[in-house]
Order: C-alpha cells, then sequence, then structure tokens
C-alpha cells in the first residue's frame, strides 16, 4: 500500500477563530447594554436601540455569532485531523464569508425592526434563506471530508457533529416557513398553539444541537487531548449520545407548560425532560473522569481550568432544566428571570468556557507561537468565573422574588402587590448585579482577546503547514480493505453492531436521521391534528386591519421580550389580569386561531397583555407609549415617542391582509378588495375619541393609533363569548 | 517543507498502569477510549426517570386519576369568590357618608390619603389634582354621582373601559378609605387645569 500525505486547513481555522473572539465580544456587549437597560430605562435609544431590538441581536451574535464561529473552528480543526482529510477549501471559504454576512445582515436589520418575532429565529426570510444555503454548503463540506476519510471509523466526536448538522437543518427550515408580505416582512404559516408548538421545538432544539451536542464533540477532541489522558468509557459515550439525540426532541414543550398548549403534549416535554437528565450527565461524567489521573494539571493548565468548570456548568444546567421543567416548579419560574439565570449558566459556563478552553488549546498550535501569557489566562478564567456566579445568582434572587411575589394573596383574597410595577422595581438592585456580573465576564474576554492578539503578534512570518503521512482514502481502499475483510472476520469476532455504524457514515447519519424525526413526528402530527378540533369561540373574529398592523408594530418592537400574553389557569393571574374586580378567563387555544405568529412570550418583564383591551383608555395608552415613566413611575419600559411621529403605511396594509388571507384567515369581501378604507375609519374613531379623552390632535394617520387599536382589542373576544363581565 | 509522521499529541498508553481499566483498541488523532463499564448509579437513574416517565403519563393521562389544572382552577376560583364577597361585606359595612365626612377633617387620615395618592393617582390627576387623563378633582363638577360616597365608588369600583381603574382590587381597605378622604378635601381649591366636566354639584354640604 502506497503511502500518502495531507495539508490540513488550518487558516480556515483562524478564520472562524478570530470571528468567534470579535462577535463573541460584540454580543456580549450588546448584551450588557441590554441589561444596563432594564435598570437605566434611559439607555434605550429609540427607535433603533430600544430593549425590544436589542435584545434579540444580543442573543442572535451570542448564538449564532460566538457559539456558532466557535463550532466551526472546533469542527473543521478536529474533523480533518480525525479524519485524516483536508476540508474543501472552496467551500470553507463560502461558508465562512456566508456566515459573516449573515450576521451583519443580522446585526442590521434587526435594530431596524425586520423580525419574525420568534425567538432565536428573527431573521427575516431572505436572510433565512441565506442561512440555509450556507448550512447546507458547510454540510457538503463536512460530508465530503466523511467520504474522503482515511479513518475506517468515526471517533464519537464526530457522531455529535452529525447530530448537529442535519437536526439544526430539519429545525430552521421548519419553523421558519412563512409567506413573506414584503421584502423584509412574513408572516409564520403556523398560528397560535400550533405556531407555539413548532417554535418551542425548535427553540429548545436550538439549545439542544446548536449550544450542546456541537460543544459535547468539542469537548470528545479537545478535552483528552489537553488532558493527555484517554476517555473515560466509549460504552457511555454510545448511550449518552443516542439517548441524548432521541429523547432531546421531546422536550420542547416544557417552554408551554400550562398554556393553551394540550396538556399531553406539555407532559411529553415534561416526561421527556426528566428522562434527559442522565444522558445529559452521561457527557458530563464522560468530561470529568476523563480527567482521572490529570487533575494535578487542572491547577497549572487554564486550558483544562476553563474545561473542568465548564463542564460543571453543564452538569449543572443539565439538572437544572429538568427540574424546570416539572410542571409544578414552572409554575413558579416559568416567566421570570429565573430562566435569564438559567440560560446563562449554560451559555457563559458551559458554551463559553468551552470555547475559550479551546481557544487557549489552539492559538499556540494555529499562531505556531507559545501562549503571549498563562497568567492573563487565568486572569481571563478567575474574573469570568466570578462574573458568571455573579450572574446566576442574581438572576436566581430576582426569578424566585418575582415569582413569588405574583402569586402572593393576603388573607381577604387580595393580592399582595397588585401593582404590576412594585413586582418590577423590586428587581431593580438584582439587574445591578447582574450587569456587574456581566461587565465582569466581558472583562475576562477582553483580556482573552488582548493574550490572542499578542500571541498573534509573535507568529512566524509563514506558518508551517506540515504535511502528514496518511493511510489512503477508505472509499479507494475499498477492493483491499474488503479482502482484509474476509481474513479479519475469519481470524476474529464480528464488530459489534455499532462499532460497524461507526464505519458507515451514511447509514450513521441515516440512523441520527430517523431518531430525531421519529421523535419531532410524535409530537408534531398529533399537534397538528388537534389543529382542526381546536374548540373555535364564535366570538374571535380576525384583527381589522388596522389592528393587524398595530400587531405589526408590536412584533417589530419586540414587544414580545418583555411582555406575554397568555394567561395561566391560576388564580393570581386571572385577578391580575382581570377588571373591575372580576378576574378574566385563563387563555384559551381557540383565541389564538388568527395570530400569525403567535406571540405569547416567555418573559414577564412588563406585565401580560392578553387581557389588556378596555383596561385603560386610549389617551393613558398614548402618553404611556410616549413615555412610560410618566403614567408609571418606576417603570423600565423603552419610550416608543417615535410612534407619535411615523405615519401609518396605508398603502402597504393590503399586502398584509391577502398574505393573512393566503393563510386561510377568513376576511370578508369588503376588507380584500380594499383594506385602507376600514383601516382609515377605525384610525379616525379612535383618534377622535383620544381628542375627547383630552388628547393630541392629528393622531389619525400616526402608528401609535394602531397601536392602540391592537392593544385595546386584546382579549375582548373572549369577554364577549362569556357574555361580558362589564 | 518537512514531512512528519502522523504524531498524536496525546500518548496515553505509556502511562497506563497495567492493572487499569481495559483500553480500547483504536486511536484517532492520538486519542484513545477506556471500555469502563457505565456507573451503576447512572444507569440506575436512568431506569427511575424512565419509571417514572410512565407512571406518570399514565397517571394523568390514561387513568385521568388525578385533578386537571382546570379542576384545581375552578375550585380556587370559588374559595376566592367567597373570601371577596366577605371582605365587600366588610368594606361596605365600615363607610357611610358620614363616616367619610368625618374622615376627610381628620389631619392624619387625609395626610396617609395624599400620600396613597401621590404614590398612585397622580400620574393621571397630577399632584394637585388639577387633573390631565383623569379629571380635575378640585373643581365644582362631579362624572359620576355627586356625593362623597360616590366619589369613594368610583374610586373602589373604577369606571369600566376607562384608564380609571378599579383601586379596590389595588388598595387595602384603609388607603382606599384614607385617599376617598384627601380627594373630599380636594373639592372647591379650582386648581387650573383640566377644564370642568360632568354636573356642576357645588360644594359638600355638612
Ligand atoms: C424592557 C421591557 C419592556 C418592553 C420592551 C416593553 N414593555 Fe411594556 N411594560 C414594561 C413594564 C415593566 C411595564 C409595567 C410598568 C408600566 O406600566 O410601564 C409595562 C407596561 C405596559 C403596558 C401597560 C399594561 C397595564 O395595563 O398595566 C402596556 C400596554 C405595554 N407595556 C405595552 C408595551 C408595548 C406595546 C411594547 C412594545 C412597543 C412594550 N410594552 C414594550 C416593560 C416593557
Ligand atoms: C391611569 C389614569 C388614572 C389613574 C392612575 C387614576 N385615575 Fe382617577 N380617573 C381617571 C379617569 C380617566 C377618570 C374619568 C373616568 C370617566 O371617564 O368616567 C377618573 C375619574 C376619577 C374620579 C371620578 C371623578 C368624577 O368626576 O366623578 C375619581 C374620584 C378619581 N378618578 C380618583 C382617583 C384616585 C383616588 C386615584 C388613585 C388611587 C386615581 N383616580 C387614579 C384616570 C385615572
Amino acid at each position: 500500500m502506497s503511502r500518502e500525505t495531507v495539508r490540513y486547513d488550518d487558516a480556515i481555522v483562524r478564520k472562524f477563530l478570530t470571528a468567534t473572539v470579535v462577535w463573541g465580544a460584540i454580543g456580549m456587549l450588546v448584551g450588557l447594554w441590554c441589561a444596563l437597560q432594564l435598570a437605566v430605562p434611559d439607555l434605550n435609544i429609540g427607535p433603533y436601540f430600544t430593549f425590544g431590538r436589542l435584545r434579540p441581536l444580543h442573543t442572535n451574535a451570542v448564538i449564532f455569532a460566538f457559539a456558532g464561529n466557535g463550532m466551526f473552528a472546533a469542527i473543521y480543526y478536529s474533523s480533518q485531523r480525525l479524519l485524516k482529510t483536508r476540508a474543501l477549501p472552496t467551500l470553507s471559504a463560502i461558508h465562512f464569508w456566508g456566515w459573516q454576512a449573515i450576521i451583519a445582515a443580522a446585526a442590521i436589520t434587526l435594530p431596524l425592526g425586520f423580525t419574525q418575532a420568534k425567538e432565536y429565529a428573527e431573521l427575516e426570510w431572505p436572510i433565512d434563506i441565506a442561512i440555509a444555503v450556507v448550512w447546507v454548503t458547510f454540510a457538503v463540506n463536512f460530508f465530503a471530508m466523511l467520504r474522503n476519510r482515511r479513518e475506517k471509523h468515526m471517533y464519537v466526536a464526530l457522531w455529535f457533529y452529525i447530530a448537529t448538522i442535519v437536526t439544526v437543518a430539519v429545525l430552521h427550515i421548519f419553523n421558519n416557513l412563512a409567506i413573506p408580505a414584503g421584502l423584509f416582512k412574513s408572516y409564520s404559516i403556523f398560528a397560535g398553539v400550533q405556531d407555539a408548538f413548532m417554535q418551542w421545538w425548535y427553540g429548545h432544539n436550538a439549545v439542544a444541537f446548536f449550544l450542546t451536542t456541537p460543544f459535547l464533540g468539542l469537548m470528545y477532541y479537545f478535552l483528552p487531548k489537553a488532558a493527555e489522558r484517554p476517555v473515560f468509557s466509549y460504552r457511555l459515550s454510545i448511550l449518552h449520545f443516542w439517548s441524548l439525540v432521541f429523547i432531546y426532541i421531546w422536550a420542547g414543550p416544557h417552554h408551554l407548560h400550562y398554556t393553551a398548549l394540550p396538556q399531553w403534549a406539555s407532559t411529553l416535554g415534561m416526561i421527556f425532560s426528566v428522562m434527559l437528565w442522565m444522558p445529559s450527565w452521561g457527557g458530563m461524567i464522560n468530561g470529568l473522569l476523563t480527567l482521572r489521573g490529570a487533575w494535578h494539571k487542572v491547577a497549572e493548565e487554564p486550558v483544562l481550568k476553563f474545561f473542568v468548570v465548564a463542564i460543571t456548568f453543564y452538569g449543572m444546567s443539565t439538572f437544572e432544566g429538568p427540574m424546570l421543567s416539572v410542571k409544578s416548579v414552572n409554575a413558579l419560574s416559568h416567566y421570570t428571570d429565573w430562566n435569564i439565570a438559567h440560560v446563562h449558566g449554560g451559555a457563559l459556563g458551559w458554551v463559553g468556557f468551552m470555547v475559550f478552553g479551546m481557544i487557549y488549546w489552539l492559538i499556540p498550535r494555529l499562531y505556531q507561537a507559545p501562549l503571549y501569557s498563562k497568567k492573563l489566562a487565568s486572569i481571563h478564567f478567575w474574573v469570568a468565573t466570578i462574573g458568571i456566579v455573579l450572574y446566576v445568582v442574581s438572576m436566581w434572587a430576582a426569578g424566585i422574588t418575582q415569582g413569588l411575589m405574583w402569586r402572593a394573596f393576603d388573607a381577604t383574597g387580595r393580592l399582595q402587590y397588585p401593582d404590576f410595577l412594585d413586582t418590577v422595581t423590586r428587581l431593580i438592585p438584582m439587574y445591578w448585579v447582574r450587569a456587574l456580573g456581566g461587565a465582569l465576564y466581558i472583562t475576562g474576554v477582553l483580556i482573552g482577546a488582548y493574550n490572542i492578539y499578542k500571541t498573534w503578534k509573535a507568529r512566524p512570518a509563514t506558518y508551517e503547514e506540515p504535511e502528514i503521512e496518511v493511510p489512503p482514502m477508505i472509499r479507494e481502499a475499498k477492493a483491499a480493505v474488503k479482502q482484509e475483510r474476509v481474513l479479519e472476520r475469519q481470524a476474529q469476532p464480528r464488530e459489534h453492531i455499532h462499532r460497524r455504524w461507526e464505519g458507515m457514515p451514511m447509514v450513521f447519519t441515516v440512523l441520527t436521521v430517523v431518531a430525531v424525526i421519529t421523535a419531532s413526528a410524535f409530537e408534531i402530527i398529533p399537534t397538528f391534528l388537534i389543529g382542526d378540533n381546536v374548540p373555535k369561540i364564535a366570538s374571535v373574529k380576525p384583527y381589522t386591519p388596522l389592528e393587524l398592523y398595530g400587531r405589526d408594530i408590536y412584533i417589530k418592537e419586540g414587544c414580545y421580550n418583555c411582555h406575554s400574553q397568555m394567561v395561566r389557569p391560576f388564580l393570581d393571574e386571572t385577578v391580575r389580569y382581570g377588571q373591575g374586580g372580576v378576574p378574566a378567563e385563563y387563555s384559551k387555544p381557540g383565541e389564538f386561531i388568527y395570530d400569525h405568529p403567535f406571540q405569547w412570550g416567555s418573559k414577564r418583564t412588563g406585565p401580560d397583555l392578553a387581557r389588556e383591551g378596555g383596561r385603560r383608555d386610549e389617551l393613558w395608552h398614548l402618553r404611556h407609549m410616549e413615555e412610560p415613566r410618566g403614567t408609571s413611575p418606576g417603570s423600565v419600559m423603552p419610550a416608543y415617542p417615535h410612534l407619535l411621529e411615523d405615519r401609518i403605511p396605508f398603502d402597504s396594509l393590503q399586502s398584509r391582509v391577502d398574505a393573512m388571507a393566503m393563510l386561510g384567515v377568513p376576511y370578508g369581501k369588503a376588507i380584500l378588495e380594499d383594506a385602507t378604507v376600514s383601516a382609515k375609519q377605525q384610525a379616525g374613531e379612535l383618534s377622535a375619541k383620544l381628542v375627547t379623552q383630552g388628547g393630541p390632535q392629528g393622531m389619525e394617520d400616526r402608528d401609535i393609533i394602531a397601536l392602540i387599536a391592537y392593544l385595546q382589542r386584546l382579549g375582548v373576544d373572549i369577554r364577549q363569548a362569556k357574555g361580558g363581565t362589564q | 517543507m518537512s514531512v512528519t509522521h502522523a504524531a498524536p499529541e496525546s500518548v496515553p498508553e505509556r502511562s497506563e498502569p497495567a492493572d487499569g481499566p481495559p483500553l480500547m483498541d483504536h486511536a484517532y488523532d492520538g486519542i484513545r477510549e477506556y471500555d469502563n463499564p457505565l456507573p451503576g448509579w447512572w444507569s440506575l437513574i436512568f431506569i427511575v426517570t424512565i419509571v417514572f416517565a410512565v407512571i406518570y403519563g399514565v397517571y394523568f393521562h390514561v387513568g385521568h386519576w388525578a385533578k386537571t389544572p382546570d379542576d384545581k382552577y375552578q375550585a380556587q376560583l370559588a374559595d376566592w369568590t367567597e373570601k371577596k364577597t366577605i371582605r365587600d361585606q366588610a368594606e361596605a359595612a365600615r363607610v357611610d357618608e358620614a363616616g367619610l365626612a368625618r374622615n376627610a377633617l381628620d389631619v392624619k387620615l387625609v395626610e396617609h390619603g395624599a400620600k396613597v395618592f401621590a404614590q398612585k393617582c397622580v400620574g393621571c390627576h397630577k399632584e394637585d389634582g388639577r387633573g390631565e387623563i383623569g379629571p380635575n378633582l378640585t373643581d365644582r363638577f362631579q362624572m359620576h354621582g355627586a356625593t362623597r360616597m360616590d366619589i369613594y365608588r368610583t374610586i373602589r369600583g373604577g369606571v369600566p373601559s376607562t384608564a380609571m381603574i378599579a383601586w379596590g382590587d389595588q388598595l387595602a381597605a384603609d388607603e382606599l378609605l384614607d385617599v376617598a378622604a384627601f380627594v373630599i378635601t380636594l373639592r372647591g381649591k379650582n386648581v387650573p387645569g383640566k377644564a370642568p366636566q360632568g354636573q356642576a354639584v357645588g360644594d359638600f354640604g355638612p
């Protein structure tokens, strides 16, 4: 057999690594800005940099830019070596530059308010298409490496990469199905309950397959390398990989406990989350126990310090997750900042520290110069660790405080904190501690960036690209191998089945897809079948064209980042969101059949708005939107004075209505022929009402009128169904 | 450029004690794997969670042996409604026109009421009661009724579909009484502000 050589493409790894650090720093700084906005609302700089527009920018940047680029660096570095083959340079370049262009597009469009208003899937349809194209390019590049491999079997890291690549593609495509109503405006093809289900099937599995599996793969490569120890257990790898991939997919509905989602779905979300605990901990055990016999190295090696803390946070988060998905715990934690604590334990601790551990291990190898300062790396580690602890602890405290204050009744059945604002102002000190924690973490990142920069400065004039002697490609060696196999088989017992799959990437991939699709189908199909059986409520009618446009403003401003629209069947909620001393109806599935997309929200920094209609008068809304602190002293809601200036684009209403009609929303003939007439009439009536209340003249063509029309509609239909409570 | 042999950076084999756990016979880029068994506690907890999942699912969704969230909610609601009726009756028993008139003369109570007003009402009625979103409370006009009890009732029950919410849900019984007392003292101060609304009612009688 002739010996062949290969050179690994490390230039692409260097590129992704730089992008990781640069976007990471930017994304986290935007996060810090958002954190400070909740303590100092004047930091909302309208219209482009309000909390509702910046928070999606932060989440998208840290997930897709920081974690994304970090994952790509890891995958390109390790896969080439594990498969002893070179990535295809053209595809790598398209992948890299395409991904950066997508991030840049996100950074521009999100502040402009172009959004689908589904968490972590905010980007509008043209960018979604670009993401799909670039992701497929990446997939082709990766599968080409598998095809050209010179190592028969795939190491466990590669299993996790495969799961990531195929599942993310499926999730992204299905959750983003939408009907365009303009270049940067679309409506989800799903409505209400189904849309919520799809979104959290996506959202939860984005955590699973974008923030967990690739980083487990990363761990399986870089941890044994750095520790110079064998992986603890091959058998555990197999078991926890398959159980993780199969079980994770079911868990999404735990984001929707006690909502209008059917209860069986909610139960599936909970019990699969509980079963997910050990599969997740399998990864943690395999990580931590790999360090047996290398603990002395942890004390002196920053790389290992980062890994150990990362894996510990992984273990903590994957215990906390199942706990939060137990319904009775979720009743307290849902909509509170506890979730923010939970996600940041995972994001800052697990993902962030895995990435930085990897980076510190990689840069001497990539820049072919010794790390500039091990001491600075240690300082980065300690500063960031203290940052995470402050962050997580303050948000735990905030979340539990919120949850307990919301539900507190006195002995006579009166809410102890009926004014929602009291539950907001109580959190401000904790928001300051959180911001401090975040600032420390970012300080660490900047120290790290400096260390990387100094190491890079000391690089050689040209990088050495060693030629590595490798065995022939498996597919070319097939004939010979087959021969060998026959002999082998006669000589020794057959490989066990999983070992055989490890040598068959296509079979392995298909099995992964089957696991993911089967699990999904079990939940998705019934959810859509009951779609037709959602008990209809006769009084629930489509939004008028003006209200629909008002809803689009709600979406554009990202109000869902602070407000939920979902009253759960809890007494404290129906009493709090009731009117005139009469408890509200809790939310029913039939209310949402025209909600493309759903706007149930996931966090209540502000009160729930599902029953807002009629709660306030029009003038109050106008003044409140113009300057919330005028009507609600101490509020942290951003001011939206531009809504009193911006004009309603009446000529765009028809295309919005038509897109909704395509989705089956039953608009009458008059509106389908001319939506503008109805909109102008409703706007005229509302603005006249404003004037009688003592408000300003001339609002009939301003955005604020449309938004008020929408807010005043919320929850009104179902009150009529009950024959009116007032 | 030099040709190197695929040089694995991890060299675990050498350092393995002979009596250590068995190593798998493969290596990837120098990475080796032990063939350790699954930790017993891990398998045990995994099985327990699976058993729990099955029991939970059957208990709630096959046997329907548990109360649904709606059952629980309706029970709570009934209980609450009863409490509220008792509270409403108790509060109603405490208040009448003469009592409100007396309260409005009690400096301490009015001072407390002013505090509540400053916290909860100034957003719409302004610091001195001259009105903005809400009506001017200092003129001799009233939108809802004419008496002190009417003022109390408006504050407690609110005015549906207006910005004036039912403060009875928001304020404790004492706060409600005292803020009403304070508002009663405003009548006739005639602070320039929002134009009069409602009917002319003059000053309060004795
Ligand atoms: C930073 C979080 C935040 C964002 C973003 C936000 N709000 Fe609020 N909102 C609040 C808080 C806190 C309150 C409670 C205090 C108050 O009344 O201002 C509130 C209150 C409200 C209320 C009053 C509810 C009631 O009856 O008491 C309405 C209506 C409202 N917001 C609408 C909106 C709309 C519409 C948007 C988007 C244009 C929006 N909010 C964006 C935080 C937010
Ligand atoms: C969000 C704005 C708002 C707040 C806050 C508010 N009010 Fe009002 N109030 C109004 C409006 C608007 C009306 C007129 C309702 C109508 O159109 O009938 C009103 C009416 C009244 C009236 C009846 C006046 C009349 O002429 O009959 C009284 C009394 C009153 N408010 C007292 C209070 C008190 C006391 C508080 C604080 C506990 C308060 N209001 C808080 C908006 C508000």
